[in-house]
Protein backbone atom coordinates (compact mmCIF):
# COMPACT_ATOMS: atom_id res chain seq x y z
CA UNK A 1 0.00 0.00 0.00
CA UNK A 2 1.06 3.58 -0.61
CA UNK A 3 0.59 6.91 1.12
CA UNK A 4 -3.21 7.27 1.17
CA UNK A 5 -3.78 3.87 2.70
CA UNK A 6 -0.94 4.33 5.18
CA UNK A 7 -2.38 7.60 6.47
CA UNK A 8 -5.56 5.69 7.24
CA UNK A 9 -3.63 2.77 8.72
CA UNK A 10 -1.49 4.94 11.01
CA UNK A 11 -4.63 6.68 12.27
CA UNK A 12 -6.36 3.32 12.61
CA UNK A 13 -3.51 1.89 14.68
CA UNK A 14 -3.77 4.76 17.17
CA UNK A 15 -7.59 4.80 17.34
CA UNK A 16 -7.90 1.00 17.62
CA UNK A 17 -5.33 0.87 20.43
CA UNK A 18 -6.99 3.71 22.35
CA UNK A 19 -10.46 2.18 21.86
CA UNK A 20 -9.15 -1.24 22.86
CA UNK A 21 -7.50 -0.05 26.06
CA UNK A 22 -10.50 2.05 27.09
CA UNK A 23 -12.93 -0.82 26.50
CA UNK A 24 -10.67 -3.27 28.34
CA UNK A 25 -10.58 -0.87 31.29
CA UNK A 26 -14.37 -0.62 31.13
CA UNK A 27 -14.50 -4.42 31.13
CA UNK A 28 -12.27 -4.46 34.19
CA UNK A 29 -14.70 -2.12 35.99
CA UNK A 30 -17.91 -3.89 34.98
CA UNK A 31 -16.59 -7.46 34.84
CA UNK A 32 -18.79 -8.03 31.77
CA UNK A 33 -17.82 -10.08 28.72
CA UNK A 34 -18.97 -7.85 25.80
CA UNK A 35 -16.67 -4.92 26.62
CA UNK A 36 -13.76 -7.31 27.20
CA UNK A 37 -14.36 -8.95 23.83
CA UNK A 38 -14.55 -5.65 21.97
CA UNK A 39 -11.64 -4.22 23.95
CA UNK A 40 -9.50 -7.20 23.01
CA UNK A 41 -10.70 -7.03 19.40
CA UNK A 42 -9.78 -3.37 18.96
CA UNK A 43 -6.49 -3.78 20.79
CA UNK A 44 -5.38 -6.59 18.48
CA UNK A 45 -6.75 -4.74 15.43
CA UNK A 46 -4.42 -1.91 16.46
CA UNK A 47 -1.47 -4.29 16.86
CA UNK A 48 -2.20 -5.96 13.52
CA UNK A 49 -2.61 -2.68 11.62
CA UNK A 50 0.56 -1.39 13.26
CA UNK A 51 2.49 -4.42 12.04
CA UNK A 52 1.28 -3.71 8.48
CA UNK A 53 2.37 -0.07 8.78
CA UNK A 54 5.83 -0.62 10.32
CA UNK A 55 7.61 -1.60 7.06
CA UNK A 56 6.89 1.92 5.72
CA UNK A 57 9.55 3.21 8.08
CA UNK A 58 13.02 2.54 6.69
CA UNK A 59 14.30 0.97 9.90
CA UNK A 60 11.82 -1.88 9.42
CA UNK A 61 11.89 -2.11 5.61
CA UNK A 62 14.00 -5.25 5.57
CA UNK A 63 11.42 -6.96 7.79
CA UNK A 64 8.58 -6.24 5.37
CA UNK A 65 7.42 -9.84 4.75
CA UNK A 66 7.73 -11.13 8.34
CA UNK A 67 5.96 -8.06 9.74
CA UNK A 68 3.10 -8.27 7.24
CA UNK A 69 2.79 -12.00 7.95
CA UNK A 70 2.70 -11.27 11.69
CA UNK A 71 0.00 -8.65 11.00
CA UNK A 72 -2.07 -11.23 9.10
CA UNK A 73 -1.77 -13.79 11.88
CA UNK A 74 -2.60 -11.24 14.59
CA UNK A 75 -5.71 -10.13 12.65
CA UNK A 76 -7.30 -13.56 13.26
CA UNK A 77 -7.81 -12.67 16.95
CA UNK A 78 -9.88 -9.47 16.55
CA UNK A 79 -12.04 -10.96 13.82
CA UNK A 80 -12.85 -13.98 15.98
CA UNK A 81 -13.51 -11.72 18.98
CA UNK A 82 -15.86 -9.55 16.91
CA UNK A 83 -17.70 -12.70 15.81
CA UNK A 84 -17.95 -13.96 19.40
CA UNK A 85 -19.23 -10.52 20.46
CA UNK A 86 -21.94 -10.65 17.78
CA UNK A 87 -22.98 -14.11 18.89
CA UNK A 88 -22.91 -13.16 22.57
CA UNK A 89 -24.99 -9.99 22.12
CA UNK A 90 -27.40 -10.78 19.30
CA UNK A 91 -27.63 -14.60 18.99
CA UNK A 92 -26.68 -16.10 22.36
CA UNK A 93 -29.12 -19.01 22.14
CA UNK A 94 -28.68 -19.95 18.49
CA UNK A 95 -26.52 -22.97 17.75
CA UNK A 96 -25.78 -21.81 14.19
CA UNK A 97 -24.13 -18.65 15.49
CA UNK A 98 -21.58 -20.77 17.35
CA UNK A 99 -20.82 -22.65 14.15
CA UNK A 100 -20.46 -19.39 12.26
CA UNK A 101 -17.77 -18.22 14.71
CA UNK A 102 -15.85 -21.48 14.31
CA UNK A 103 -16.30 -21.40 10.53
CA UNK A 104 -14.79 -17.90 10.29
CA UNK A 105 -11.88 -18.83 12.56
CA UNK A 106 -11.07 -22.03 10.65
CA UNK A 107 -11.26 -20.23 7.30
CA UNK A 108 -8.81 -17.57 8.44
CA UNK A 109 -6.29 -19.97 9.95
CA UNK A 110 -6.41 -22.38 7.01
CA UNK A 111 -6.29 -19.49 4.50
CA UNK A 112 -3.19 -17.99 6.08
CA UNK A 113 -1.57 -21.39 6.42
CA UNK A 114 -2.45 -22.32 2.84
CA UNK A 115 -1.12 -19.16 1.23
CA UNK A 116 2.03 -19.16 3.38
CA UNK A 117 2.81 -22.76 2.44
CA UNK A 118 2.24 -21.83 -1.21
CA UNK A 119 4.94 -19.17 -0.93
CA UNK A 120 2.86 -16.04 -0.27
CA UNK A 121 3.25 -15.22 3.44
CA UNK A 122 2.22 -11.58 2.88
CA UNK A 123 -1.10 -12.74 1.43
CA UNK A 124 -1.20 -10.32 -1.49
CA UNK A 125 -1.63 -12.86 -4.28
CA UNK A 126 -5.26 -13.26 -5.30
CA UNK A 127 -4.26 -16.19 -7.52
CA UNK A 128 -3.56 -18.14 -4.36
CA UNK A 129 -6.56 -20.10 -3.09
CA UNK A 130 -5.53 -19.41 0.49
CA UNK A 131 -6.12 -15.69 -0.08
CA UNK A 132 -9.80 -16.30 -0.84
CA UNK A 133 -10.30 -18.71 2.06
CA UNK A 134 -8.82 -16.14 4.45
CA UNK A 135 -10.76 -13.32 2.75
CA UNK A 136 -14.10 -15.04 3.40
CA UNK A 137 -12.95 -15.74 6.97
CA UNK A 138 -12.40 -12.08 7.81
CA UNK A 139 -15.16 -10.58 5.67
CA UNK A 140 -18.01 -12.79 6.88
CA UNK A 141 -17.91 -11.69 10.57
CA UNK A 142 -18.10 -8.00 9.64
CA UNK A 143 -20.95 -8.61 7.20
CA UNK A 144 -22.67 -10.48 10.06
CA UNK A 145 -22.10 -7.49 12.37
CA UNK A 146 -23.79 -5.28 9.82
CA UNK A 147 -26.81 -7.55 9.27
CA UNK A 148 -27.44 -8.12 13.00
CA UNK A 149 -26.96 -4.47 13.95
CA UNK A 150 -29.21 -3.19 11.14
CA UNK A 151 -31.92 -5.65 12.23
CA UNK A 152 -31.51 -4.58 15.84
CA UNK A 153 -31.63 -0.91 14.78
CA UNK A 154 -34.96 -1.49 13.02
CA UNK A 155 -36.39 -3.10 16.17
CA UNK A 156 -34.80 -0.49 18.45
CA UNK A 157 -36.61 2.28 16.54
CA UNK A 158 -39.89 0.52 17.30
CA UNK A 159 -38.95 0.11 20.97
CA UNK A 160 -37.92 3.76 21.06
CA UNK A 161 -41.39 4.86 20.03
CA UNK A 162 -42.81 2.97 23.01
CA UNK A 163 -40.21 4.40 25.39
CA UNK A 164 -38.41 1.03 25.66
CA UNK A 165 -35.11 2.11 24.13
CA UNK A 166 -32.99 5.25 24.43
CA UNK A 167 -32.38 7.31 21.30
CA UNK A 168 -28.61 7.09 21.72
CA UNK A 169 -28.69 3.31 22.05
CA UNK A 170 -30.86 3.03 18.96
CA UNK A 171 -28.46 5.29 17.05
CA UNK A 172 -25.52 3.22 18.31
CA UNK A 173 -26.93 0.13 16.55
CA UNK A 174 -27.02 2.10 13.30
CA UNK A 175 -23.43 3.27 13.73
CA UNK A 176 -22.27 -0.24 14.62
CA UNK A 177 -24.06 -1.59 11.53
CA UNK A 178 -22.29 1.03 9.40
CA UNK A 179 -18.97 0.04 10.97
CA UNK A 180 -19.60 -3.59 9.96
CA UNK A 181 -20.63 -2.50 6.47
CA UNK A 182 -17.54 -0.32 6.07
CA UNK A 183 -15.24 -3.11 7.24
CA UNK A 184 -16.87 -5.54 4.80
CA UNK A 185 -16.54 -2.90 2.04
CA UNK A 186 -12.89 -2.49 2.99
CA UNK A 187 -12.44 -6.21 2.34
CA UNK A 188 -14.10 -5.85 -1.06
CA UNK A 189 -11.82 -2.93 -1.97
CA UNK A 190 -8.80 -5.10 -1.20
CA UNK A 191 -9.62 -7.35 -4.17
CA UNK A 192 -9.12 -4.83 -7.02
CA UNK A 193 -6.29 -3.24 -5.04
CA UNK A 194 -4.42 -6.55 -4.78
CA UNK A 195 -5.35 -7.45 -8.37
CA UNK A 196 -3.73 -4.28 -9.66
CA UNK A 197 -0.75 -4.87 -7.38
CA UNK A 198 -0.27 -8.30 -8.85
CA UNK A 199 -0.40 -6.90 -12.41
CA UNK A 200 1.71 -3.76 -11.90
CA UNK A 201 3.66 -4.56 -8.73
CA UNK A 202 2.44 -1.34 -7.12
CA UNK A 203 -0.73 -0.08 -5.46
CA UNK A 204 -2.71 2.47 -7.45
CA UNK A 205 -3.73 5.87 -6.08
CA UNK A 206 -7.47 5.39 -6.65
CA UNK A 207 -7.84 2.10 -4.76
CA UNK A 208 -5.40 3.29 -2.10
CA UNK A 209 -7.43 6.47 -1.55
CA UNK A 210 -10.65 4.48 -1.36
CA UNK A 211 -9.03 2.07 1.13
CA UNK A 212 -7.84 4.99 3.26
CA UNK A 213 -11.23 6.72 3.07
CA UNK A 214 -13.11 3.61 4.20
CA UNK A 215 -10.65 3.09 7.04
CA UNK A 216 -11.12 6.67 8.28
CA UNK A 217 -14.92 6.41 7.98
CA UNK A 218 -14.77 3.23 10.12
CA UNK A 219 -12.78 5.10 12.75
CA UNK A 220 -15.41 7.83 12.88
CA UNK A 221 -18.06 5.16 13.54
CA UNK A 222 -15.98 3.70 16.39
CA UNK A 223 -15.52 7.16 17.88
CA UNK A 224 -19.25 7.91 17.75
CA UNK A 225 -20.30 4.48 19.09
CA UNK A 226 -17.90 4.20 22.03
CA UNK A 227 -16.83 7.78 22.79
CA UNK A 228 -19.71 9.97 21.59
CA UNK A 229 -18.88 13.67 22.14
CA UNK A 230 -21.50 15.70 23.98
CA UNK A 231 -22.47 17.72 20.88
CA UNK A 232 -23.31 14.47 19.09
CA UNK A 233 -25.25 13.11 22.07
CA UNK A 234 -27.24 16.36 22.29
CA UNK A 235 -27.96 16.24 18.57
CA UNK A 236 -29.26 12.67 18.73
CA UNK A 237 -31.22 13.32 21.92
CA UNK A 238 -32.86 16.54 20.76
CA UNK A 239 -36.67 16.31 20.65
CA UNK A 240 -38.06 15.18 17.33
CA UNK A 241 -39.82 17.80 15.24
CA UNK A 242 -42.60 17.79 12.66
CA UNK A 243 -43.74 14.44 11.38
CA UNK A 244 -41.45 12.49 13.72
CA UNK A 245 -42.89 14.17 16.79
CA UNK A 246 -46.44 13.58 15.60
CA UNK A 247 -45.69 9.93 14.98
CA UNK A 248 -44.07 9.51 18.38
CA UNK A 249 -46.84 11.43 20.12
CA UNK A 250 -49.53 9.26 18.60
CA UNK A 251 -47.75 6.15 19.93
CA UNK A 252 -47.03 7.43 23.39
CA UNK A 253 -43.64 9.07 22.74
CA UNK A 254 -40.46 8.33 24.68
CA UNK B 1 -37.10 -17.61 31.40
CA UNK B 2 -38.39 -15.16 28.77
CA UNK B 3 -39.99 -17.96 26.78
CA UNK B 4 -41.77 -19.06 29.96
CA UNK B 5 -42.87 -15.44 30.36
CA UNK B 6 -44.20 -15.39 26.82
CA UNK B 7 -46.10 -18.64 27.48
CA UNK B 8 -47.50 -17.20 30.70
CA UNK B 9 -48.58 -13.95 29.02
CA UNK B 10 -50.17 -15.90 26.17
CA UNK B 11 -52.06 -18.07 28.63
CA UNK B 12 -53.29 -14.98 30.55
CA UNK B 13 -54.37 -13.33 27.30
CA UNK B 14 -56.36 -16.45 26.43
CA UNK B 15 -57.88 -16.49 29.93
CA UNK B 16 -59.02 -12.84 29.96
CA UNK B 17 -60.35 -12.67 26.39
CA UNK B 18 -62.45 -14.69 23.98
CA UNK B 19 -59.35 -15.68 21.96
CA UNK B 20 -58.32 -19.33 21.76
CA UNK B 21 -54.73 -20.41 22.53
CA UNK B 22 -53.47 -20.07 18.97
CA UNK B 23 -55.09 -16.66 18.48
CA UNK B 24 -53.80 -15.38 21.81
CA UNK B 25 -50.21 -16.44 21.12
CA UNK B 26 -50.39 -15.15 17.55
CA UNK B 27 -51.72 -11.78 18.71
CA UNK B 28 -48.98 -11.58 21.32
CA UNK B 29 -46.29 -12.38 18.75
CA UNK B 30 -47.62 -9.72 16.37
CA UNK B 31 -47.69 -7.16 19.19
CA UNK B 32 -44.10 -8.01 20.16
CA UNK B 33 -43.00 -7.59 16.57
CA UNK B 34 -44.71 -4.19 16.37
CA UNK B 35 -42.88 -3.22 19.57
CA UNK B 36 -39.50 -4.42 18.23
CA UNK B 37 -39.25 -7.21 20.83
CA UNK B 38 -38.78 -10.98 20.67
CA UNK B 39 -40.50 -13.73 22.62
CA UNK B 40 -37.23 -15.25 23.85
CA UNK B 41 -35.85 -12.08 25.43
CA UNK B 42 -38.89 -10.05 26.51
CA UNK B 43 -39.11 -8.89 30.13
CA UNK B 44 -42.05 -8.15 32.43
CA UNK B 45 -41.44 -4.39 32.19
CA UNK B 46 -41.44 -4.55 28.40
CA UNK B 47 -44.55 -6.74 28.30
CA UNK B 48 -46.30 -4.27 30.55
CA UNK B 49 -45.73 -1.50 27.98
CA UNK B 50 -46.86 -3.81 25.18
CA UNK B 51 -50.09 -4.60 27.04
CA UNK B 52 -50.63 -0.90 27.73
CA UNK B 53 -49.81 0.55 24.33
CA UNK B 54 -49.95 -2.08 21.60
CA UNK B 55 -52.25 -4.97 22.45
CA UNK B 56 -55.48 -3.04 23.20
CA UNK B 57 -55.78 -1.89 19.58
CA UNK B 58 -54.78 -5.34 18.32
CA UNK B 59 -57.53 -6.93 20.44
CA UNK B 60 -60.09 -4.38 19.29
CA UNK B 61 -59.16 -5.15 15.69
CA UNK B 62 -59.97 -8.81 16.46
CA UNK B 63 -63.37 -7.95 17.92
CA UNK B 64 -62.47 -8.44 21.58
CA UNK B 65 -64.76 -6.40 23.81
CA UNK B 66 -63.32 -4.27 26.63
CA UNK B 67 -59.76 -4.86 25.50
CA UNK B 68 -58.33 -2.22 27.85
CA UNK B 69 -59.80 -3.91 30.94
CA UNK B 70 -58.51 -7.30 29.78
CA UNK B 71 -55.03 -5.86 29.29
CA UNK B 72 -55.13 -4.23 32.72
CA UNK B 73 -56.00 -7.60 34.28
CA UNK B 74 -53.15 -9.29 32.40
CA UNK B 75 -50.69 -6.61 33.58
CA UNK B 76 -51.79 -7.30 37.17
CA UNK B 77 -51.21 -11.02 36.60
CA UNK B 78 -47.73 -10.32 35.20
CA UNK B 79 -46.76 -8.03 38.06
CA UNK B 80 -48.05 -10.50 40.65
CA UNK B 81 -46.25 -13.44 39.06
CA UNK B 82 -43.00 -13.13 41.00
CA UNK B 83 -41.39 -16.03 39.15
CA UNK B 84 -40.23 -13.74 36.35
CA UNK B 85 -37.25 -11.58 37.23
CA UNK B 86 -35.67 -8.80 35.19
CA UNK B 87 -32.30 -10.51 34.69
CA UNK B 88 -32.66 -10.27 30.92
CA UNK B 89 -32.35 -6.50 31.12
CA UNK B 90 -28.75 -6.67 32.30
CA UNK B 91 -27.66 -8.88 29.43
CA UNK B 92 -29.87 -7.62 26.60
CA UNK B 93 -28.41 -5.81 23.60
CA UNK B 94 -29.84 -2.42 24.70
CA UNK B 95 -28.12 -2.58 28.07
CA UNK B 96 -24.86 -3.74 26.51
CA UNK B 97 -24.86 -0.96 23.90
CA UNK B 98 -25.79 1.60 26.55
CA UNK B 99 -22.85 0.47 28.72
CA UNK B 100 -20.27 0.32 25.92
CA UNK B 101 -20.19 4.10 25.56
CA UNK B 102 -19.12 4.53 29.18
CA UNK B 103 -15.50 3.68 28.50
Amino acid sequence: MENHAYIGDVLATVVYLIAGVRLLRLGQRTGETPERLLGGAFFFMGVSTGLYVLPVFSAFESLWTPLVFAGRVTYVLPVVMIAVFTRHVFRPDERWSNWLVWFAAILQVSGIGGSALAGDPAGYSIRNGGFWVEWVGYTLPFAWVSVEAFAQYRNARRRMQLGLCERLVSNRYLLWALFGLLQASWSVVLIPQYYVYEMMNQFTTFWDALYGGITIASLVMIWLVFFPPSFYQNWINKPATGADAAAEGSRGGD
Amino acid sequence: MATDLFDFAGERLEHHTSLDRLEARGTLRIALKIAGLTANSVTVAQLRVVFEQVIPSELEARGVSDAVAACRAIIDDLVNARAFGEAALATGPDEIFRRLAQG
